[in-house]
């Protein structure tokens, strides 16, 4: 059965409100936690600061008790306030970046540039999030852009939309340029939407932003800290907080799951499989999708044929067959050379391989080994998540 | 964590076009079976026999090979099967088992297993088997000798011995439709076009090195033709005879020993195609068609690296 790799994000509804689960469990992906077990939050209060660089900080969603710590996740217990709502005491640098770190906006691509890019298409398919954002959220998010001028002060900010739903939000007035892009999977994809609109592959003075992230922005500008991510599930969209357990947000969307499926954080091409549904979503995710188990793809240790499906799909133009063979065989370096870096991870390769190998996951091995090592750009942790600085 | 069912965790995309290698494989066979009732009609049931038995032989070398190798078998994906039809399809009809048995092992085992198998193959498995045996017994290989019992003639034997005044003779229409001596399968020319259609609708083959390679022979045979016309024929006969069609649409394509960068192939299919014509009037064989898909399988690797700087390099960044 053949995906649709449409990026049209159809019947955009309004943005509902997620589950109110009484317990949340936070991700900490490798940041400090500053609290203790037993410890009394408030909403918004700092939990954890970021140990990754252009990382932010981790805030509590709620009010109520530090429950539990362990591993790398921290539980929330929802406990109703004792007296008036105090304001977190967070201390406000004045450089941009830093106060959008403080308030738990990752900074990664984003420093003074000539162009400001706004990825407003969807980064795979089903999904509609940004469509919603736009939809719904538009001070917010002009908020969040004032924030962005002052901290890339760049000289052009293009909104790049997708073409045929360009009136779920008035650019112009808003003071964007808005490029359109023809929404076919991976053209969401962040390097793609830089090209589109730059013309250039990678440019150096470019600044690129999702509009999810824009939002996280505009929290901040209103002088409150990222606790919520919008997210696709099940058709309809919703704020959750950061933290609330998956199977809460399945039974919101009216997802039912059954053995063998997956149920991935973000889409069908490039989500995170999760093994535990009271795991709670991590900041930033875009999407929730379960694949029923008789659409799930398996994979074979087959060997490449050579028949070139992989080099000819390729966005990257890269020669895929002959890199990920590379990569199966431990020649990390070697699958550098052939050009292992330019690699976007859209997953179109591992999609249309006919022998079913794991190319994808080669790929993410080689870079995983390669930046062990320090020859390869990027954090190995990437792979989890799948979300490297801002994929899309 | 109890409640919930037991999920699948795999690394994404978590979906898959459904295109499979064995698919692939099988829509391959199927675009032979046209030609194979044609070898059929022309050749008698001889032709059957040998495919049958070449088939069979290339299966059970494979499978065998993979087995003392410490493989994995892979008999269902019928790639081997593939090998042993289109060796084949390049035989007399009246080849002696003996002969189809030792060449149809030999394209499986030399021609991939000592190279790793599916996948690791420098050069066309079938062709290789094809070239051990033409050198090993060239008098069984010929079909002129091969099929001593039958009124069609070789064209190309002809332009060799003969002469263009004597094999310009064959009516173009005779050799579309198979009436010609060569390899069973091979000389088949309409069916195959029809079985190449197919495999372009499918998508199993490109249409890069069919269309190079064919270009490739008809503009050298007219290049020759111009050069010296009373030493040669025409484009039109040199692609409607010997295994001229069938390695543009069935040998060259061969993935592993093909390029895959579009001008790689392109350059693959052209280059194939020039050394047809240029062994069938300078060297000692009356069909070069096999031989020069050897040539171009030994130039695939440095056709591949003619392709474009990838995402972020070169003039794009």
């Amino acid at each position: 059965m053949t995906t649709s790799f449409d990026l049209t994000p159809r019947d955009i509804g309004s943005i509902l409100e997620g589950p109110a689960s009484t317990r949340l469990r936070l991700e900490l992906c490798g940041r400090g936690l500053t609290v203790s077990e037993g410890d009394k939050v408030v909403r918004g209060q700092p939990l954890a600061r970021a140990e990754r660089e252009g990382g932010g900080r981790l805030h509590s969603p709620l009010d109520g008790v530090v429950e539990k710590v362990g591993g790398d996740t921290v539980v929330l217990k929802s406990e109703p306030r004792e007296g008036p709502r105090k304001k977190p005491d967070i201390e406000v640098p004045d450089e941009p970046l830093a106060r959008l770190r403080a308030f738990g906006v990752d900074s990664f691509g984003l420093c003074p540039a000539r162009t400001l890019v706004v990825n407003g298409l969807e980064p795979e398919p089903g999904v509609k999030t940004h469509a919603a954002i736009l939809m719904h959220r538009r001070d917010e998010l002009l908020a969040g852009l004032d924030l962005l001028r002052e901290a890339v002060r760049p000289a052009r900010v293009v909104l790049a939309l997708p073409r045929g739903v360009d009136t779920v939000f008035d650019a112009q007035s808003a003071g964007f340029e808005v490029h359109l892009v023809d929404p076919v999977y991976p053209a969401g994809l962040m390097p793609l939407v830089v090209r589109s609109v730059t013309g250039r592959e990678n440019p150096s003075e470019v600044a690129a932003i999702s509009v999810s992230r824009l939002l996280e922005a505009g929290r901040v500008a209103q002088g409150e800290p990222v606790t919520t991510t919008v997210l696709t599930a099940g058709g309809k969209v919703f704020e959750v907080r950061i933290g609330t357990p998956l199977a809460d947000i399945l039974d919101a969307a009216g997802l039912r799951v059954a053995g063998a499926d997956v149920v991935a954080e973000g889409g069908v091409m490039r989500g995170a499989a999760q093994y535990d549904l009271s795991r709670g979503v991590d900041k930033g995710v875009q999407a929730l999708t379960v694949v029923p188990s008789a659409r799930v793809a398996h994979c074979e240790d087959a060997p490449c044929v050579n028949c070139g499906e992989c080099v000819r799909r390729c966005p990257a133009r890269i020669m895929v067959g002959l890199m990920t063979r590379h990569a199966e065989f431990g020649y990390h370096e070697k699958a550098l050379e052939y050009d292992l870096d330019s690699c976007i991870e859209c997953g179109l390769c591992g999609y249309y391989c006919p022998m079913r190998r794991p190319l994808l996951q080669y790929i993410r091995l080689a870079k995983s080994e390669l930046s062990l090592q320090g020859l390869y750009p990027g954090s190995a942790a990437s792979a989890s998540s799948g979300t490297e600085g801002e994929a899309a | 964590m109890s409640s919930q069912p037991l999920l699948t965790v795999r690394f994404p995309p978590f979906v898959h076009s459904g295109r499979s290698w064995a698919r692939m494989n099988i829509d391959l066979l199927a675009a032979l079976v046209p030609a194979l009732v044609a070898a059929v009609f022309w050749f008698g049931l001889d032709a059957l026999r040998v495919v049958a038995l070449s088939g069979a032989v290339a299966v059970a070398a494979d499978a065998l090979a993979e087995r003392l190798l410490g493989r994995e078998p892979r008999i269902n994906d019928a790639s081997a099967l593939v090998i042993g039809v289109l060796f084949a399809f390049l035989l007399p009809a009246g080849a002696p088992w003996w002969l189809v048995v030792s060449g149809s092992a030999l394209s499986t085992l030399l021609g991939r297993q000592v190279f790793g198998g599916a996948g690791g193959n420098p050069l066309n498995p079938a062709v290789v088997g094809w070239a051990v045996c033409k050198i090993s017994w060239p008098t069984q290989m010929t079909p002129d000798f091969a099929m001593l019992d039958t009124t069609l003639d070789y064209p190309l034997a002809h332009l060799k011995y003969f002469g263009p005044g004597y094999a310009g003779d064959f009516p173009l229409w005779d050799l579309l439709l198979g009436g010609q001596l060569g390899g069973l399968g091979a000389v088949q020319v309409l069916p195959l076009l029809l079985g190449g259609a197919y495999l372009l609708w499918r998508g199993v083959i490109r249409p890069h090195v069919p269309l190079a390679f064919l270009l490739g022979t008809a503009l050298t045979a007219t290049f020759f033709h111009l050069l010296w016309p009373d030493q040669t024929l025409g484009a039109a006969f040199h692609l409607l005879t010997g295994s001229a069609v069938f390695a543009a649409l069935f040998l060259m394509p061969e993935c592993a020993s093909s390029p895959v960068t579009r001008w790689g192939m392109l350059i693959y299919g052209v280059f194939g195609g020039t050394m047809v014509v240029i062994i069938r009037h300078w060297g000692i064989y009356p069909d070069g068609a096999p031989f020069a898909v050897l040539l171009a399988n030994l130039a695939t690797p440095l056709l591949d690296r003619i392709r474009p700087k990838a995402f972020g390099k070169g003039r794009h960044a």
